[in-house]
């Protein structure tokens, strides 16, 4: 049994995704300069994908499924507030869940510089990317859980538990093939006495095979409970150090905000030096580790709040309202999503407002489960960073001696800006942009520009 | 004008919070929020101390009043910022009891705008990684609760709070670090410090501010934990203050009194956050 490979891996935590580097080189051009590159959930060891849809008293969850072992072994625990209906569970789509990762993810934006000798062309641009607009089963075992329902949806074999006691529960999870460790006991404990249920599943190998699918996919469930929060404690029993998880939350009227944990936003709207351009993936790797260590590892780090109807730039085009509906947007009317599902771009405005934020945790730092609470913020952010290219050509002209300076002192301070955000060593960045440290004092004195 | 009169302190205190969020929480546009929640505050109370007759001048109340607002509440626009205030400052003059208000002016206003549904919203958690500065807070607000003769209410509610979310905590059987990450919330204690132990607005009996204290813990607990509302200490004060005249007639005390020249106006100009 020691040998035997864990077959908790994916409580609701799917984990064991491969180093997955993402270099997506597109031209979609965007008010704030091109946009190059873009760094997605995918980059992150140990991490999992949520998808929050929530109006009023009604949730819909999505749970991204990258489960990587063996299908034999994947097993899901997810405490709910009620019972679940046949017609409340439905599996989902990977690419779904990649596509408003991709719409969320970091971004760089490129800029090149004109030609210091020539005038200043003013020139406008549109903002890109901006439209206008069961079979039932009652019967109690006398470990004291009770099947309240069974189902067979997609590659997934699903049942809804109830259960009186956490030691009958663990041991029936136990003899049913959801191998817990025993610490998960007392977190079971408090679930049941919170009166939630539990939705449990296993992968059905027969319909599996069936399907023809190698990937499993994501399971949907939709319920209606006052309750907005997401149960991340049995995640964090298997003692593998701190995970990831991504949040992706749509709601009508704006940001959702994390009640019990801090939150903290991701550094934005920053020069960084070019060579960025080549190592984004490790950038927002570091970046996002520095972020999270400055705040003691216990804050939950905001990329992205964002009106769905537009971005700028963008990473990825916004969701269409066919792709909202898949993901749980219930207010989307589904008329409205197969006519408009057709286009390239959705027309139209869209009540959906999307929040991602990023957590790194363990049992120790996010003690509590997560809850939230809708806001009516609807102020934008996105993690945002900027490259600008020097001029290349000839420069003749007596400004050119101006643009030099302000160049030095302008790549000295992306310098700056890179090593205060990633937390990497300044001269290791300096050699890689194959520049000198630049002495304010020497580049500012004033007797170099007296008698010009 | 006396540096250790309570508003004096309660000023300084609810500054110091501004500029910690405007420094350390990222949040820079407070500082003119809080200059527009102050003057509009203070501009507001004169209008109506001029249509009233009142004849008082006095201010300190009502700028206590506009800086719980920008510290507590955050909005889509400042003209939020201006309803607030407007709301805050008539409230003192609507809800009245034994002449003086019973109503908490900000609690009342951030309560009605989030009732109301406007484009207002508080950030709780905010608060969670600031534990140096909040224990100073603490500290400091000390003098204050004594000369206002509330740190009764405060210990009284951090007792019934802190026992009710234990009795959740072992009736769940959650480990003991789930009890102390709940309990010290930052943006739950500069409520409980700040805005719940208004001297004008609570009872004025020490046994009535401790039944007073336990009534708004059991309604904030029940509202947190029953009725999944977060915001529910806000709410819980905004329905408990309505039993402060009804507490205030079977436990009779003597009512709070500002260091004011003119004692004929002291209900009016005494106010708090």
């Amino acid at each position: 049994m020691a040998n035997q490979k864990p077959r908790y891996a994916g409580y609701f935590i799917f984990t064991g995704l491969a180093f997955y580097l993402f270099f997506h080189q597109t031209s979609s051009f965007g008010f704030c300069g091109f946009f190059v590159a873009k760094a997605g959930a995918k980059l992150f060891n140990k991490s999992s994908q949520v998808v929050l849809v929530r109006d009023e008293n009604k949730s819909v969850l999505t749970m991204g499924n990258d489960y990587q072992g063996d299908v034999k072994e994947f097993a899901l625990v997810v405490p709910v507030p009620t019972v679940l209906k046949e017609k409340q569970i439905r599996v989902g789509e990977q690419a779904l869940i990649d596509r408003i990762d991709g719409y969320t993810a970091p971004r760089l934006a490129e800029y090149y510089d004109g030609d210091p000798c020539r005038p200043i062309a003013e020139f406008k641009v549109a903002r890109s990317q901006m439209p206008p607009g069961a079979m039932r089963k009652r019967a109690k075992n006398k470990l004291g859980v009770k099947i309240e329902a069974k189902y067979a949806i997609g590659e997934y074999d699903i049942l809804i538990l109830s259960a009186e006691k956490s030691s009958g529960l663990l041991e029936w999870l136990n003899q049913n093939g959801y191998a817990l460790p025993k610490e998960a006991s007392q977190i079971l404990r408090s679930y049941i006495k919170q009166g939630l249920k539990f939705f449990v599943a296993k992968v059905n190998l027969d319909r599996l095979e069936k399907s023809g699918r190698v990937k499993l996919r994501p399971l949907q469930i939709a319920y209606e409970s006052p309750r907005f929060m997401l149960p991340i404690r049995l995640g964090t029993i298997n003692g593998q150090g701190f995970q990831d998880l991504f949040v992706y939350a749509i709601t009508k009227k704006g940001r959702i905000e994390l009640v019990n944990y801090k939150t903290k936003k991701l550094p934005s709207n920053m020069d960084i030096p070019v060579f960025i351009k080549n190592d984004f993936q490790n950038f927002y790797k570091d970046m996002f580790a520095e972020t999270w260590n400055k705040e003691n590892k216990k804050s939950a780090i905001l990329e992205y709040a964002w009106d769905m109807n537009w971005c700028d730039p963008c990473a990825e085009n916004p969701l269409s309202p066919k792709e909202l509906r898949g993901l749980g947007v219930f207010w989307i009317e589904k008329a409205q999503a197969h006519e408009r599902g057709r286009r390239r771009r959705p027309q139209g405005a869209q009540p959906a407002y999307v929040t991602r934020l990023h957590l790194r945790y363990n049992g120790h730092t996010f003690p509590e489960d997560l809850i939230f609470k809708p806001t009516q913020n609807k102020e934008n952010f996105q993690g945002r960073f900027v490259i600008r290219h020097k001029w290349k050509g000839e420069m003749t002209c007596e400004g050119a001696e101006s643009y030099k300076k302000s160049l030095a002192s302008r790549q000295e301070q992306e310098a700056k800006n890179l090593a205060s955000i990633t937390g990497w060593d300044i001269n290791d960045i300096r050699k890689k942009m194959e520049i000198k440290k630049v002495d304010k004092k020497a580049s500012d004195d004033w007797l170099d520009h007296i008698w010009k | 004008m006396n540096p250790l009169d309570p508003r004096h302190i309660q000023i300084s205190l609810q500054s110091c919070l501004i500029i910690h969020i405007a420094c350390f929480l990222g949040r820079f546009s407070v500082i003119p929020l809080a200059i527009l929640s102050t003057a509009s505050a203070a501009i507001i109370f004169l209008g109506f101390s001029h249509i009233l007759k009142l004849g008082s001048y006095d201010t300190r109340s009502s700028i206590i009043s506009g800086l719980s607002i920008a510290i507590m509440l955050q909005v889509s626009s400042p003209l939020w910022i201006i309803v607030a205030c407007f709301i805050a400052i008539a409230s003192k003059f609507i809800f009245r009891s034994q002449g003086s208000h019973f109503i908490n002016p900000s609690n009342f206003a951030i309560s009605a705008l989030l009732l109301l549904e406007a484009p207002c919203w508080l950030t709780l958690g905010s608060w969670n990684q600031s534990n140096n500065f909040l224990l100073l807070i603490t500290l400091l607000a000390i003098p204050l609760l004594w000369k206002i003769k509330r740190m009764d209410l405060f210990i009284s509610y951090a007792l019934a709070y802190g026992s009710l979310t234990l009795l959740r905590n072992i009736i769940l059987e959650n480990p003991w670090h789930i009890f102390l990450h709940h309990f010290f919330q930052g943006s739950h204690l500069i409520f409980a410090l700040l805005m719940l132990t208004d001297p004008v607005a609570t009872p004025h009996s020490r046994f009535g501010r401790i039944v007073f204290s336990c009534i708004i813990a059991s309604l904030a607990c029940y509202g947190q934990h029953i009725l999944y509302i977060p915001d529910a200490p806000i709410y819980a004060l905004f329905i408990g203050s309505f039993m402060t005249p009804i507490i205030n007639k079977y436990l009779r005390g003597s009512p709070h009194q500002w260091q004011t020249k003119n004692l004929d106006m002291q209900a009016i100009l005494s106010s708090q956050a």
